[in-house]
């Protein structure tokens, strides 16, 4: 299930909240568990038992890591736990790209083993990493109750698409919580604003990528390949922050506090700061349990250069089984260690807006990688993007004027003038802001019910049988 | 008052959600949807299998979408707000000031060639003279007012290729210039993807022509205006209702008596050319010759020969005209037959007229069923 659906929105929501608040304190857990198992078997009928399957790995560890004082269990425990998951990892996201560059490298054709993907893999193993490694350095203490565990990795609003929330982040509240008014009035706040965002913006910014990124880039005008990877930032952007707000804001719902996961990343004057703006939860993750273990930058210069390229092909990885995605943080990373080297100090002395520019440019540049099929489409794009294309596709003739207003907005709210204006507002005219805020969740929620709606309708001219 | 904005906030959120829940458990299910022209999802039977492979949650996802509470009234309020961004094409369909026009995208002209060397190959068997008709949809009559999105299927274009490669086979009827200078004069529905009875004439007087007849005027007939409220196809898609709805004509012949034989799905029998029945129904255009069926035929007091026409539903308020110089008119639609020789004998007829908009003639692979004649 997704949350921009109706099913979700409609009946999974009021049904869940519902008997979620009835059920009695002692039981919330299990509420949750079942809830969030239903939610992933409701697009995932099969791999729900990889998802519970990898859960049980890592509470079996757990509870044998904390039954023994001797170092060489423990640490069995915890590699038996990761090397699990990230056989799972491997097996279904990474299987079919192993074998196609085997074949490559090695000139042999290994047939495909075509696994589908099971939905948030990516994530919810990650998730119940971040547990064994904790609990092996010593960080939290074990869970010993079956049912909270699973409730930590079922926990439906961050399961398939993040913020990546470790369990130290929330190990206090899987013991007790309390839903405050005020949480879950800005819960329901959090969720309205990330379904408008992806509702409203992604998908329709969306649509002016779909049609470029669909259209034969040799005959792309400059304007229009600009347009058209521009609007895939945004898209992708409130896209995915759209989805981390209604993650973080059902979690506020349920008693949870999540991470932040998105700050305002376009305005960033460096990559480095980008990295810390954009997918918070997924750089800390990649900080905490590779970066730091592998040395950090405590051993030299050499050694940190070797330690970044290695986090960020992996961060490239994480992202997606393919070369683009590879080159796509390798970009980033060489990108950082030249900021650590020397551009770092250059960037905060130039204006701000030359170092923004720096920054968009050099992120920008990235999402084309990121969103094209191949290495080769991604350089034919640049080319379009640099003057090559034949010009045949406009962008103003009918795709920057229907989406000049969006584009607008995407612009707007990307640079948190919104939240700055209501932050001042509030400051000044506090009764204003709190008049407001349940017209604003009135009319974000119908404005995307529409489009919901609207996705589903689907007239017929002819009578079809 | 911090609390009480809380209390409402929270109010309009669970309470938005869970009365759209209730109120679609408790408003009666209806089982076909008039402006979706189709059957909507029913309640789907639960088993272990179809959980197993998906389509369980898939069924009923499709049932919990067509059952939403006013579907109409949210895909009003959806146009509304595209067209308040500047958004032009809603839905595959383009808003003008005045009319809606219905967008076809840009085809591989490589795809047709099948379709065409059917044509081709029905031409070499026959002996009666073929003739073929593709008229362009109101997008090409009024592509300078749009600035599409995308690349959008050049019509003119494309019809110039379809005639060019049955050069030689067939005679080929062009329209477009006359509908073009026409364009002013209510041709084609504002609502609706089709022409008007009058935008039919107007190509008729071309066509009539080419087949070697002296077209008729317009005051052979009687024209009645029969509905001022056709909401139509594009209507549908859209659910917009700032353009002024459309006028149903029937243009009756002063001069012959014409009747149909047409089946329809439910065995009822049709006999009349303009049915009035259907202008009680949304979709008005089904008054000219009734639902789209596999065969058709009209007898004419007309003295002629026999006609057979392969069409699409541009043709169901243009054979009217065409009844004035035959005595008998097949009409078949490829799209509701499998085999059209379990329909026909090429051998019965005098001409062959192949009519059909160039948009559905882009899109449509059922000309490939002529290769199965003969």
């Amino acid at each position: 299930m997704v949350f921009s659906s109706v099913e979700f929105l409609f009946y999974y929501l009021p049904i869940v909240m519902l008997l979620y608040y009835i059920t009695p304190h002692k039981l919330k857990n299990f509420a949750l568990f079942i809830s969030g198992t239903v939610f992933y078997a409701w697009g995932e009928p099969k791999y729900v038992f990889v998802m519970l399957l990898s859960a049980a790995i890592d509470y079996t560890a757990g509870i044998l890591m904390s039954g023994t004082e001797k170092a060489s269990k423990r640490r069995m425990c915890l590699i038996v736990s990761v090397v699990m998951n990230l056989c799972l990892l491997f097996v279904f996201k990474y299987a079919s790209f192993a074998v196609e560059v085997v074949n490559t490298v090695f000139g042999i054709s290994l047939s495909d083993p075509s696994i589908p993907l099971p939905i948030g893999i990516s994530f919810f193993t990650f998730q119940s990493m971040s547990y064994t490694i904790d609990l092996y350095l010593g960080k939290i203490s074990v869970q010993r109750n079956p049912i909270n565990f699973l409730a930590y990795v079922t926990c439906f609003p961050q399961i398939v698409a993040g913020p990546i929330v470790k369990y130290q982040d929330i190990a206090d509240r899987l013991e007790r919580r309390h839903v405050t008014l005020d949480m879950l009035s800005n819960g329901a706040s959090l969720f309205a604003y990330g379904l408008a965002k992806k509702v409203l913006l992604a998908n329709n910014i969306g649509l002016v990528w779909e049609r470029i990124k669909t259209s034969d880039y040799s005959a792309l005008s400059a304007p229009a390949a600009w347009l058209g990877i521009i609007a895939f930032a945004f898209q992708i952007y409130f896209d995915f922050s759209g989805y981390s707000d209604m993650a973080i804001g059902l979690g506020k719902m349920l008693g949870f506090e999540f991470p932040k996961n998105f700050d305002l990343p376009y305005l960033s004057k460096s990559i480095s700061e980008f990295w810390r703006r954009w997918h918070i939860t997924l750089g800390s993750w990649f900080r905490d349990y590779v970066y730091i273990p592998m040395g950090g930058s405590r051993n030299g210069r050499r050694k940190t250069v070797i330690n970044l390229i290695v986090v960020w092909i992996l961060t490239g990885l994480w992202h997606g089984a393919s070369i683009n995605f590879v080159l796509w943080g390798l970009w980033f990373g060489v990108l950082i260690i030249i900021e650590k080297l020397w551009l770092g100090k250059i960037l905060e002395k130039l204006p701000d807006v030359i170092s923004w520019a720096y920054t968009m440019l050099a992120v920008i540049l990235g999402w084309v990688l990121f969103d094209t099929s191949s290495v080769h489409s991604a350089i034919a794009y640049i080319g379009a993007m640099l003057g090559y294309g034949d010009g045949t596709v406009r962008a103003m003739s009918g795709l920057l004027p229907q989406s000049a207003i969006v584009l607008a907005l995407c612009m707007f709210f990307s640079s948190g003038a919104a939240g700055n204006y209501v932050s001042k507002l509030s400051g000044r005219s506090r009764n204003t802001v709190m008049a407001l805020k349940p017209i604003i969740t009135a009319a974000l929620l119908i404005a995307s019910t529409s489009y919901l709606v609207n996705s589903t309708y689907n007239p017929f001219l002819y009578f079809n049988f | 008052m911090k609390k009480l904005s809380d209390i409402l906030n929270i109010i309009v959120f669970f309470g938005f959600t869970a009365v759209i829940a209730i109120v679609s458990f408790c408003i009666p299910k209806q089982s076909f949807s008039e402006t979706e022209n189709r059957y909507l999802a029913e309640a789907p039977k639960l088993s272990v299998r179809g959980y197993f492979s998906g389509n369980t949650a898939k069924q009923i996802s499709e049932y919990l979408d067509d059952s939403f509470p006013m579907r109409t009234n949210w895909i009003s309020l959806h146009t509304s707000l595209e067209l308040l961004q500047g958004r032009k094409e809603v839905n595959g369909v383009y808003i003008l000031e005045d009319r809606m026009l219905g967008l076809a995208h840009q085809v591989d002209y490589k795809n047709i060639e099948p379709s065409l060397d059917a044509v081709k190959k029905l031409c070499s068997i026959t002996d009666a003279q073929v003739y073929m008709l593709a008229a362009p949809t109101a997008a090409h009559i009024y592509s300078d007012k749009m600035y599409a999105f995308g690349p959008c299927l050049d019509q003119k274009q494309f019809v110039d290729y379809i005639y060019d490669y049955l050069d030689g086979d067939l005679t080929a009827i062009y329209v477009f210039d006359e509908l073009k200078s026409n364009r002013d004069d209510y041709i084609y529905y504002r609502t609706d993807h089709h022409w008007t009875q009058r935008g039919a004439y107007i190509a008729y007087t071309v066509a009539a022509k080419s087949m070697g007849h002296v077209p008729v005027g317009q005051e052979r007939f009687n024209i009645r205006h029969a509905s001022h409220s056709f909401l139509g196809s594009l209507h549908s898609k859209t659910m917009y209702n700032q353009i002024e709805a459309d006028t149903i004509d029937f243009y009756i012949s002063n001069a012959h008596f014409v009747t149909l034989d047409c089946h329809n799905t439910d065995n009822s029998r049709q006999d009349s050319l303009y049915s009035q029945e259907y202008l009680s129904v949304k979709d008005k255009y089904l008054c000219y010759t009734g639902e789209n069926s596999a065969i058709k035929s009209l007898y004419s007091t007309a003295d002629g020969g026999r006609l057979l026409v392969i069409k699409d539903s541009y043709a169901n308020c243009f054979v009217q005209f065409l009844a004035e110089h035959y005595s008998w008119i097949d009409m078949i639609d490829l799209r509701y037959m499998t085999d059209p020789s379990d329909y026909i004998d090429l051998d019965n007829y005098d001409s062959v007229l192949i009519i059909y908009n160039a948009v559905n003639l882009s899109e449509d692979n059922n000309l490939r069923k002529l290769s199965l004649l003969g």
